[in-house]
């Protein structure tokens, strides 16, 4: 099978990600991509608790109306749970750098992320790259 | 390879291929049982998917409208209003 001779490549996907995904049905079409590609996503309990705060505002809830709960399974059923080490990475936008403890702790590849301050880091430890190329990046 | 390569002596039974499933899968790295796993739940994970897919209640949504709601859900959820 696939998954016993290509090597898994391991990347981590921002909250900003995973919601744009939902709003635009691309929920089937990640887990194809995981699955074909041999990817490895990796989360964390601040990355649940972030997306299941957005998932709650208002207005999101007005466009994905399942139970909040549904919506952070979805991403539990693709992703390993890590707990990771602190690295006290200070990004440009302090309230993320909880996705660079879970990138470093994991090995990953890249960082996923729709947030532009984030993209456009020259320190960052991390390479990052937009949705857009991340959906580019394989077939 | 060995395993397979001796897999019945003569007179003897060979392990069930379940066992040797078991075998190979405990051998594996936990990032590939976890896609092995993902492959073989394909069908129901991609139900599963399709339904969360389904559930989006608005179709015209510009990026630039979706990147504004998340900035604003970013800021503003779970904040309590001050009193």
């Amino acid at each position: 099978m696939p998954a016993g001779r290509k090597k898994v490549k391991r990347f981590v996907i921002d909250v900003n990600c995973y919601i744009t995904l939902f709003i635009n049905r691309e929920t089937d079409w990640l887990l194809d991509y995981v699955i074909q590609n041999n990817i490895e996503i990796f989360i964390d309990d601040n990355l649940l608790v972030e997306l299941a705060r957005v998932l709650n505002y208002s207005k999101i809830k007005k466009l994905l109306p399942l139970d909040s709960f549904v919506y952070l399974n979805y991403v539990r059923l693709i992703s390993t749970l890590i707990e990771p080490a602190s690295f006290q990475v200070i990004s440009p936008v302090p309230e993320d750098n909880y996705l660079y403890d879970i990138a470093l702790s994991a090995h990953a590849k890249l960082l996923v992320t729709g947030e532009q301050a984030l993209l456009h880091w020259e320190n960052t430890p991390v390479e990052t790259v937009s949705l857009s190329t991340f959906k580019k990046l394989f077939r | 390879m060995s395993t397979i390569r001796s897999y019945q002596k003569p007179g003897k039974k060979g392990p069930s291929i379940f066992a040797l499933l078991v075998d190979d899968i405990s051998n594996m790295s936990s990032s590939k049982q976890k896609l092995l796993w993902m492959q073989i739940n394909k069908e129901k994970l991609s139900s599963f998917a399709k339904e969360v897919d389904a559930s989006v209640t608005e179709d015209n949504l510009t990026p630039q409208d979706i990147d504004s709601l998340i900035q604003e859900a970013k800021k503003n959820a779970g904040r309590k209003k001050k009193s």
